[in-house]
């Protein structure tokens, strides 16, 4: 061999090897014999089989034997460690023949490792990628939602099952396309509309549309516009969710309906109810006027029952239509700090209370963000507060105490005061329309505070309920729903 | 003599804004004329012209704000006092009553002496120049 080819096949990093047909190597680089753990000098003329341990020798022949003049070059992927490294040798066998018979063999191995590592890295993140594309598809599909994902140009980009449904047609047929493509001039609409978003840059909330799909009644959705700006894309995009609202709005309907039957309700109680209650009071009061002298005896105090019966019933029906008229039908909630209301409340309440040498003590409150109608809460409270002040025993100074703290997603506020008390009994009925916290003369009341307070409470998703107390009194412990602090 | 047309579908409360006027008026003379429904309002009162229309407002067929409109339309019972008495104490129907151009508007008392009270002072304010 001239000596410029043997320097250059020494220098090569491929390992380059020949053998007889016997397996004896006939001819080794350096980077060969380096394989072997050996010189040039020493590693040729052994048999190859030799360096391969026992339990691969039969696959070497084996892969050796299968060569033939027709396909006389195989290709193998060695992993063996090094240092506890792995290492990949890509070696290609070739045989050499002279006509059909086999002369010996030659095997370039070139080190892939670093190849071989970054393949199996691609294919380990794209199977991760096509697990989270299928996780992200599932999510997706099982969102009741619509929900669609286009750009700029109408184009949409991916949507969900139910969105695909909402169309008529199948997933794969809808992404990809353009809206213009599928519902031709009919799009526009939408796309004008969903351009505005993306050019805003601020999103379009709760756009109510009728819509009738092509089997079904007319339903109501209520959409979603947001323009996204954080891709990953240089293109512009935007979410459209539509979430279907039919039963809300027959809902809605329905309460409408419950509210105008309520109202004509109340206008009915207020005349229908009233007017034979007025005659018959009216009548007694006249009997007992003109003819009161020559009634028998005991008539006049029949009469007299008469007139307070009528009196109790002319103050029920004003109670009911007085809570029928403050008893809000919704809430319009916002976020708002309860522990604001309660200091503010507990300063205008003080004074009165304090005068009259009792006394109002609010505990340290936390910043208590939460979703409110503040002029309706401030109600509930009020009401509780002068509750205590009207229920209060008269034997010891009136104190009342005001503490609040977190229970998962409420906001717990427990106001206490040291009164005449609730019978644990009558702890639920308290809350029920003209219901009163104890039958007793000296106090008046309706009996619709407490009813409203409930109804304002439970209208914010919270409760009201009383809790036992050590002592005297009573304790009402309100809860509301906690909301995250805004701004 | 003083003249008072009442309308009201109720026979009582008839019979009780007649015994109250009547009350107040002590010994001198109140006509009444009382009419149980609207129908014939305008009729009577261009016939009648009484001082004063005491108007229920809730009555079958045509309820007090449409006979007062129609008594408010026509010339000769357009400048009538005419004071709306109502089982109603909804802000809505005094609205409505002040919409159409009632004279006042009261509702119906519950106890005998507000109803005197209110007899008295129908009498004084639109009944009692008559005598002078």
């Amino acid at each position: 061999m001239p000596a410029f080819l043997e320097t250059i096949l020494d220098t090569h990093p491929d390992m380059i090897c020949r053998y007889d047909a016997d397996l004896t190597m006939t001819y080794a680089n350096e980077s060969a014999a380096s394989f072997f753990h050996t010189t040039k000098q020493d590693v040729i003329g052994t048999n190859l089989i030799d360096h391969v341990p026992e339990e691969q020798k039969a696959g070497v022949w084996g892969r050796l034997a299968g060569l033939s003049p027709d396909n006389p070059t195989s290709t193998q992927l060695h992993r063996l460690t090094r240092r506890a490294e792995p290492v990949f040798i890509l070696w290609t066998n070739i045989g050499l023949f002279d006509g059909e018979t086999l002369t010996g063999f030659q095997s370039v191995g070139r080190t892939v490792t670093k190849e071989v590592l970054l393949q199996r890295e691609v294919e380990a993140k794209s199977a991760m990628l096509d697990s989270v594309q299928q996780e992200l598809r599932a999510v997706l599909d099982h969102v009741p939602s619509r929900i669609w994902y286009k750009d700029d140009k109408n184009m949409i980009l991916r949507l969900n099952t139910a969105a695909a449904e909402s169309m008529g047609m199948a997933v794969a047929d809808v992404e990809g396309q353009n809206t213009y493509d599928l519902f031709g001039d009919a799009a526009k609409a939408y796309h004008d509309d969903d351009l505005e978003v993306i050019r805003s840059g601020q999103p379009k909330l709760g756009i109510e549309e009728a819509y009738t799909p092509d089997d079904g009644e007319q339903g109501w959705v209520r959409t979603d516009k947001i323009p996204l700006s954080d891709t990953g894309s240089d293109e512009p995009r935007i979410l459209v969710v539509s979430t279907d609202i039919t039963a809300l709005k027959e809902q809605e309907a329905l309460l409408k309906t419950i509210n105008k039957n309520l109202d004509d309700f109340a206008a009915m109680t207020s005349h229908d109810l009233q007017a034979p209650l007025r005659k018959i009071g009216i009548s007694a009061e006249l009997m007992e006027l003109e003819f009161g002298h020559d009634l028998p005896d005991g008539m006049l105090e029949y009469l007299q029952d008469i007139g307070k019966g009528v009196e109790h019933m002319r103050q029920l029906i004003r109670s009911f239509l007085r809570f029928m008229r403050e008893s809000p039908s919704g809430v319009d909630l916002a976020t708002i700090d309860l522990d604001t209301l309660l200091l503010e409340l507990a300063e205008e309440e003080r004074p009165s209370i304090e005068e009259s040498g009792g006394s109002l003590t609010i505990a340290d409150l936390p910043s208590m963000p939460a979703a409110g109608d503040l002029p309706l809460l401030r109600q509930v409270f009020s009401n509780i507060i002068q509750n205590a002040v009207k229920y209060r025993a008269y034997e010891r100074p009136l104190q009342i105490e005001i503490s609040a703290q977190s229970d998962h997603q409420f906001w717990v506020v427990d106001i206490k005061d040291n009164g005449i008390g609730i019978d644990p009994a009558h702890y639920d009925k308290v809350f029920d329309l003209f219901s009163r916290a104890k039958p007793t003369g000296s106090v008046t009341g309706s009996g619709i505070g407490l009813a409203l307070c409930r109804r304002i409470v439970t209208l914010h998703g919270g409760s009201i309920e009383l809790v036992p107390v050590d002592e005297n009194g009573s304790c009402f412990r309100v809860k509301l729903c906690r909301r995250r602090k805004s701004g | 003599m003083a003249k008072v047309m009442i309308i009201d579908d109720s026979d009582f409360d008839r019979q009780m804004i007649r015994k109250v006027i009547a009350a107040a008026a002590r010994d001198q003379e109140v006509a009444f004329t009382e009419l149980p429904s609207g129908l014939e309002a305008v009729n009577v009162a261009e016939t009648e012209q009484p001082n004063l229309v005491v108007l229920d407002v809730r009555m079958p067929g045509m309820d007090g704000f449409e006979v007062l409109r129609n008594l408010r339309s026509h010339a000769r019972t357009r400048p009538l006092p005419i004071i709306m008495l109502s089982g109603s104490d909804r802000d809505m129907d005094r609205l409505m009553a002040e919409q159409n151009k009632a004279t006042a508007y009261y509702v119906k008392p519950a106890k005998m002496a507000d109803y005197f009270s209110l007899g008295q002072g129908l009498f004084k304010t639109y009944l009692s120049s008559s005598f002078a």
